[in-house]
C-alpha cells in the first residue's frame, strides 16, 4: 500500500484558477483512504471547502482503485471541465493524467513510500520509504489519520 | 498499484530450499496479481514446478491483502490450518516486498523467501498491461506518467519481467488417470477437481457456487453430472476425478434440472436485473446467474415469487450489499473466511428466510469488515458490489455508477 500525506490547502489552491477552471475531483478508495488522506469523507470535504472558497467544482468521482485504468473508465467526466484534482497517490494521478492529456491534473498529496498495515492495532508502518522521507523509515502512524507518528 | 518484478530465477529459488523442507506458498490477490507474478494461478503452477522437482509444498495460501499484518496474521492463527503451519519450514512469498515484509514478521521462527522486487507504484493499463509511473530513485528511472511497460523495467533494473519459467513444461508429479467425459478421453493428474478438469478441456459446467481461489461447497447444485456406477447426480465441484471414470455433463434430464435449480434462485427475490448493473461486463466479473439466465433461456420463473424486499446496506465506504440479488453461494463468506482470514460475514436465519449478514447481524461499517474487496470479487451476482460514486450539484450528492 502507498502511504500518502495531504498537500497544504494552499500547495492545492496555488494551482488553481477561480475564474477559469472548471473542476472534477477524481479520488481513490483505496490505500489513501486506510491512510486518512483521501476517501469519500475527505472527498467531499475538499470539494465543499473549495467550493465555499469560490471554486467551480462541477462534478467528484469516487473509484474504488484509481490506478487501475479500468476503474476510470467507468466515469464520464463532463464535457465542460477542464481541470481534475486528483485525491490519490502519483499512480492514481499518473492515470488520469495520462488517460485526459487536455485536462490540469492537479495532485494533492504527496506519497511517502510503501507502508504495512495492521487493522487489528490500527497503525500503518512506513516501509520503503522515497529517499526524501528515510528518516520515517518504521515509523509508526495512527491509521486513518492522515500522518499522525506514533511516538515511541 | 505497487509494481514488483521477479528478481531470481527458479533455479536460484530451489537453491534456497531443500527436499526436507515443508513448503506454504503465499500470495497476495491484489496488485502483484495484475503483476502476473502472484495470485492462486501463479501459486498453483509453482506449486506444480515443485512438486515435479521433488520438493514439499504443504499449503498454499491466498491473501486479500498480504501487505496488512492483521490479515497475514489471522491466516497464521486458524485454528484449521494449526498444523500445517506448525509443520512448514519455508514460506515462499508471491507478494510484493511490503507483503514479504509482512509475512517476515509474522513467520519470525522460519525461512520466508520472496521473489520479487518492488520497483515503485504504477497502473494497470488496457492496451500494455502493468506499467510503472513512479519509480523507487533506486531503479534509475525517472517518472513517467505513460508508464514504462515490463520488459522495459526489467532490462534497466537487472529483472525478469514474467513469472518463472512461463514458456517450460515441467514433469508431472502426480498419477496420471483417463476419465471420460461426454464420450471424449482426458488424461488429467489423479485427484483433480471434476468440474475444473472438465472446463480446462473446452467442456463448461454451469455453477454459481464454486470458485477456484475457494474450497468447495457443492451448495448450488448447478453443476450436478453424471457418473457411471454413482448413484443420483454428483456435485462436480466437489468430486476428484479417478481413472476411468465416465462422466456425462450435460443432457436434457440435467439441463431440465439446471433450469428448474435458476428458476427456483430468480423466484427467490425481486432481482431487479434491468437495475442492475453486473450484467455489464464489470471489471469484479460479470453477472453469472443472467449469464444462466441467458444460456437457458429462461423467461420468467414458473414458480412463486417471494415478494420481500430486503433492506440494502450501504453503509460500507467501498461496498454496497444488496440481499435481494443474493443467491446463498457464500462464496463471499468463504473469501471472507479463506482469503481475507477475517470471518466476517456468515449465514443468519434459517429457510427461505436465511440472509448473508456481516459481525452479529451488524451492518456493514459496524462490522468487523476490513474493506478488502474479497466479498466483492467472489460475488457472482450483484448482491455485492464496489461502490463508484458520482458527486453533483450544490450539495454535492451523491449516485452510483453503472459499470458499463
Amino acid at each position: 500500500m502507498m502511504m500518502t500525506k495531504s498537500l497544504d490547502y494552499k500547495d492545492i489552491t496555488s494551482k488553481l484558477d477561480k475564474k477559469n477552471d472548471v473542476i472534477t475531483i477524481i479520488g481513490c478508495n483505496d490505500c489513501i483512504r486506510i491512510g486518512g488522506a483521501g476517501g469519500p469523507v475527505k472527498l467531499k470535504e475538499l470539494a465543499m471547502k473549495l467550493k465555499a472558497d469560490g471554486y467551480n467544482v462541477k462534478e467528484g468521482f469516487l473509484l474504488p482503485i484509481a490506478c487501475m485504468e479500468p476503474y476510470l473508465f467507468t466515469i464520464t467526466l463532463s464535457h465542460e471541465v477542464n481541470t481534475a484534482i486528483v485525491l490519490s497517490c502519483s499512480a492514481g494521478w499518473s492515470n488520469v493524467k495520462r488517460n485526459y492529456p487536455h485536462l490540469k491534473v492537479i495532485q494533492t498529496v504527496e506519497d511517502l513510500g510503501l507502508m504495512t498495515g495492521d487493522a487489528d492495532r490500527g497503525t500503518l508502518k512506513l516501509n520503503m520509504p522515497y529517499k526524501k522521507y528515510n528518516a520515517l523509515k518504521s515509523c509508526e502512524f495512527v491509521m486513518g489519520s492522515d500522518g499522525q507518528k506514533i511516538e515511541k | 498499484m505497487m509494481v514488483s518484478l521477479r528478481s531470481i530465477t527458479y533455479d536460484e529459488l530451489k537453491k534456497q530450499i531443500s527436499k526436507e523442507d515443508k513448503i506454504i506458498l503465499w500470495s497476495c490477490n491484489t496488485c502483484i496479481k495484475y503483476c502476473g507474478i502472484g495470485g492462486f494461478d501463479r501459486m498453483v503452477q509453482l506449486e506444480e514446478m515443485l512438486k515435479a522437482d521433488g520438493y514439499d509444498v504443504i499449503g498454499k495460501e491466498l491473501l486479500s491483502v498480504a501487505c496488512l499484518e492483521s490479515i497475514a496474521r489471522h491466516h497464521k492463527m486458524d485454528p484449521k490450518k494449526q498444523d500445517m503451519f506448525n509443520e512448514a519450514t519455508v514460506i515462499i512469498t508471491l507478494t510484493c516486498e511490503d507483503g514479504h515484509d509482512a509475512a517476515n514478521e509474522t513467520f519470525k521462527d522460519k525461512k520466508v523467501i520472496g521473489i520479487t522486487k518492488t520497483v515503485g507504484v504504477g497502473n494497470f493499463t488496457m492496451d500494455r498491461g502493468p506499467v510503472l509511473t513512479h519509480p523507487f530513485e533506486s531503479t534509475g528511472l525517472v517518472q513517467n506518467e505513460k508508464g514504462y511497460t515490463f520488459p522495459e523495467v526489467a532490462e534497466k533494473c537487472n529483472l525478469y519481467p514474467t513469472f518463472f519459467d512461463d514458456k517450460v513444461e515441467h514433469k508431472n508429479a502426480g498419477k496420471t488417470v483417463t476419465i471420460t467425459v461426454n464420450g471424449k478421453k482426458i488424461n488429467t493428474n489423479e485427484g483433480e477437481v471434476l468440474l475444473n478438469v472438465c472446463e480446462q478441456n473446452g467442456i463448461k459446467i454451469p455453477h454459481l457456487c464454486y470458485e477456484k481461489d475457494l474450497t468447495s461447497a457443492g451448495a448450488c447444485r448447478l453443476c450436478l453430472v453424471k457418473v457411471k456406477g454413482q448413484r443420483g447426480l454428483v456435485a462436480s465441484c466437489s468430486t476428484k476425478v479417478a481413472d476411468g471414470m465416465e462422466v456425462i455433463t450435460e443432457d436434457d434430464e440435467i439441463n431440465h434440472y439446471r433450469k428448474t435449480i435458476v428458476e427456483l434462485l430468480l423466484a427467490s427475490h425481486e432481482h431487479n436485473c434491468l437495475y442492475c448493473s453486473k450484467g455489464n461486463p464489470c471489471i469484479a466479473g460479470s453477472c453469472e446467474l443472467q449469464g444462466l439466465v441467458r444460456k437457458y433461456e429462461i423467461d420468467s420463473t414458473s414458480f412463486d415469487k417471494n415478494e420481500e424486499v430486503l433492506p440494502v446496506d450501504d453503509t460500507s465506504p467501498v461496498l454496497t450489499y444488496d440481499p435481494n440479488k443474493c443467491v446463498l453461494c457464500g462464496r463471499c463468506v468463504r473469501a471472507c473466511e479463506e482469503i481475507a482470514a477475517q470471518n466476517n460475514l456468515g449465514f443468519i436465519n434459517r429457510g427461505s428466510k436465511t440472509v448473508v449478514a456481516a459481525s452479529t447481524n451488524k451492518s456493514m461499517d459496524q462490522s468487523d469488515c476490513l474493506t478488502c474487496l474479497a466479498c466483492v470479487f467472489a460475488c457472482p451476482t450483484g448482491a455485492i458490489t464496489e461502490k463508484i460514486i458520482h458527486y453533483s450539484g450544490d450539495d454535492f450528492k451523491e449516485t452510483k455508477v453503472r459499470q458499463s
